[in-house]
């Protein structure tokens, strides 16, 4: 210690920052490392009893990226069981049958389509000085448009997607997003059946109109799957958790793997 | 095409003298930055060796000898190396994002103007899946740092090309040699002082630029015929050849020899089939990969494989970056276009 006592006035301030500095970066690090996300891999499970159909099984895969974040089957009409999926429907407010057909007829008629296609358009033919009194006559005070906005008016959301290889050209954008609102509708459908709340026949009709919807938008897994990440960067690219980041990892492994149901099944021509 | 070459010209020669400008100051900040990190390794060092060769008594010691008074005063000109070093450095960054910026803008500016046809686009991931399916280089895997500099989508006559301009990293013999010395005490200072500070300090080329073992143009089109295996035409250089020796990365390929000299004398061709090399390299498209490579002037690769074409083209300064040097010429400009016209008029000359 006597190494310290001979210290010049400079040398004790020295070392306090290096101490301070240290100590700053081994909490930083070590929030980094807890907040982390848990990019884990994608093994496409499947149940032995299952016994969908081909065109049942095409419609279920919109959902993959994030039924395999639930660590989910992907051949089955249920999704794991009613109690590990009701904190899911309580947060979006489906967790009743009256719950569930409001929100399904509101992703049937407009979903995140309502947004995107209104405010890209604008962004991308309207002059800058005109949009906050359109953003306000269509949205009013609406924190999803005003995030929508934000995202687009700029380009960010599609240079996220540009780093991550998802996306290559700014032409992209005009996949839209109903590839993610399809996806939503089959995600929904599945949990409520399994909730109950809804019947077989039922969640097979909402499954079929994604279907539908899908089929009408996109002539390939790789156009559908641009715009279903597109939808889910604009609704969760800007949320505190790590959802966002783990499910962008899956959509790569859905994209690329073999095994995965977007390689498996083909896309109807 | 002349008249949008010139238009194209007179439109951003301004914003070219600009990027000139900017270039020079971001190159003499870099030159600093090293020059200081330099002085300071080399002080560092000389403070070693004197710790354990007392007879070496160097004039700049002298005042900086450590007294009861000043016990730390041989620390006062590392400290101040410090201080300059990162002051350079600050001033080294924002000079690159500056110059960066303004070259991507004008790139992007050009480009628009000269092909409205085709799709253009920076920051977008590099196309290592395609870089790796090529099969040009030999040490490349999927972890391979590449990176794009800019990519060009253009659909002509039924078919798409995809152009992008890369740099790429790889862990070739040269670097494998280089990062085995690192390991040895006192070489490794050598090799730090020669791969990073002279080389930095003596050359002319961006920091960004400096460690690229491939820097060029990179395409990727449809390919007419179908294909069980593969088939590589690469330069014809002692590089290629040993590097393609001394990967284990394509073992199942064998040399095709071909017979025509003019073509074999530019380049090597490796293949996993000899019959289904010769079917793809007709002779008249040699033909046209000897007049491919004259148009371009500059080493090329090449690749056939399950109904996919890969081509790629060295060029150092990069397609989508401007040279160094001056930029008050329309020459620059025309190197651009021919260079991308080339490119999209592959299928129609090819197929």
């Amino acid at each position: 210690m006597q190494v310290f006592d001979n210290l010049p006035w400079y040398g004790y301030v020295i070392l306090v920052l290096a101490i301070v500095s240290y100590a700053y970066r081994y909490f930083k690090i070590g929030k980094k490392e807890y907040d982390a996300p848990d990019l884990s891999k994608a093994k496409f499970r499947k149940s032995l009893n299952s016994k969908l159909d081909k065109e049942q099984l095409f419609a279920l895969a919109f959902y993959t990226p994030i039924s395999e974040w639930w660590k989910a089957d992907s051949n089955t009409l249920s999704f794991l069981d009613a109690k590990e999926i009701q904190p899911y429907l309580e947060g979006w407010g489906i967790d009743t049958p009256e719950g569930y057909w409001e929100l399904t007829d509101y992703f049937m008629k407009d979903g995140r389509r309502w947004y995107f296609n209104f405010i890209n358009h604008m962004v991308q033919n309207v002059p800058e000085a005109e949009w906050e009194g359109l953003m306000e006559k269509k949205f009013g005070n609406n924190e999803r448009a005003d995030r929508y906005l934000r995202l687009l008016r700029n380009g960010e959301v599609l240079d996220i997607l540009k780093q991550k290889g998802i996306m290559t050209f700014d032409s992209e954008l005009e996949l839209g997003v109903a590839g993610y609102d399809a996806a939503i509708l089959v995600g929904q459908a599945r949990k409520a059946f399994t909730a109950n709340l809804i019947s077989e026949k039922d969640a097979w009709k909402v499954i079929n109109f994604a279907k539908e919807l899908a089929l009408q938008h996109f002539s390939s897994w790789e156009e559908f799957g641009k715009s279903f990440v597109l939808g889910f960067a604009l609704d969760l690219y800007d949320s505190s958790s790590t959802y966002w980041e783990e499910v962008c990892h899956i959509y790569l492994q859905v994209q690329k793997s073999p095994d995965s149901p977007w390689n498996t099944i083909d896309w109807p021509q | 095409m002349q008249h949008s070459v010139q238009k194209a010209y007179n439109e951003t020669s301004k914003a070219l003298n600009d990027i000139c400008k900017r270039r020079k100051r971001t190159l003499f900040f870099q030159k600093i930055m090293w020059g200081i990190t330099g002085l300071y390794l080399l002080l560092m060092i000389l403070f070693i060796v004197s710790n354990y060769v007392p007879t070496l008594e160097l004039p700049i010691f002298k005042s900086f000898l450590p007294t009861q008074n000043n016990p730390y005063a041989n620390m006062y000109p590392i400290a101040g190396l410090l201080v300059l070093l990162y002051i350079t450095t600050l001033f080294f960054t924002r000079a690159f994002q500056k110059f960066k910026l303004k070259e991507m803008e004008s790139m992007a500016k050009m480009v628009k103007m000269l092909f409205p046809q085709v799709e253009f686009t920076q920051g977008a991931a590099a196309p290592i899946k395609e870089v790796v399916n090529s099969k040009f280089f030999s040490w490349v895997k999927k972890d391979t740092p590449v990176y794009s500099y800019g990519q060009i989508r253009g659909r002509l006559s039924n078919s798409i090309v995809n152009i992008a301009d890369i740099g790429i990293v790889e862990h070739n013999i040269s670097n494998k040699v280089t990062g085995g010395l690192m390991h040895i005490p006192i070489l490794n200072m050598l090799v730090v002082f020669y791969q990073y500070i002279f080389k930095n300090m003596a050359s002319n080329t961006m920091a960004d630029n400096q460690y690229f073992t491939f820097r060029g143009m990179f395409c990727w089109l449809q390919f007419k015929k179908k294909l069980n295996g593969h088939t590589v035409v690469l330069p014809n250089n002692l590089t290629t050849k040993w590097d393609r020796l001394a990967s284990l990365n394509f073992k199942e390929e064998q040399r095709i020899h071909l017979e025509d000299p003019r073509f074999t004398h530019n380049f090597r061709v490796y293949g996993t089939d000899q019959v289904e090399a010769r079917y793809v390299l007709s002779s008249s498209l040699m033909e046209r990969i000897a007049a491919l490579k004259e148009k371009f002037d500059r080493p090329i690769f090449m690749s056939f494989q399950n109904r996919q074409m890969y081509l790629a083209v060295l060029n150092n300064e990069g397609i989508f970056s401007f040279p160094s040097g001056k930029l008050d010429n329309i020459k620059v400009m025309e190197e651009l276009t021919n260079g991308i016209e080339t490119a999209l008029k592959i299928p129609k000359d090819f197929f």
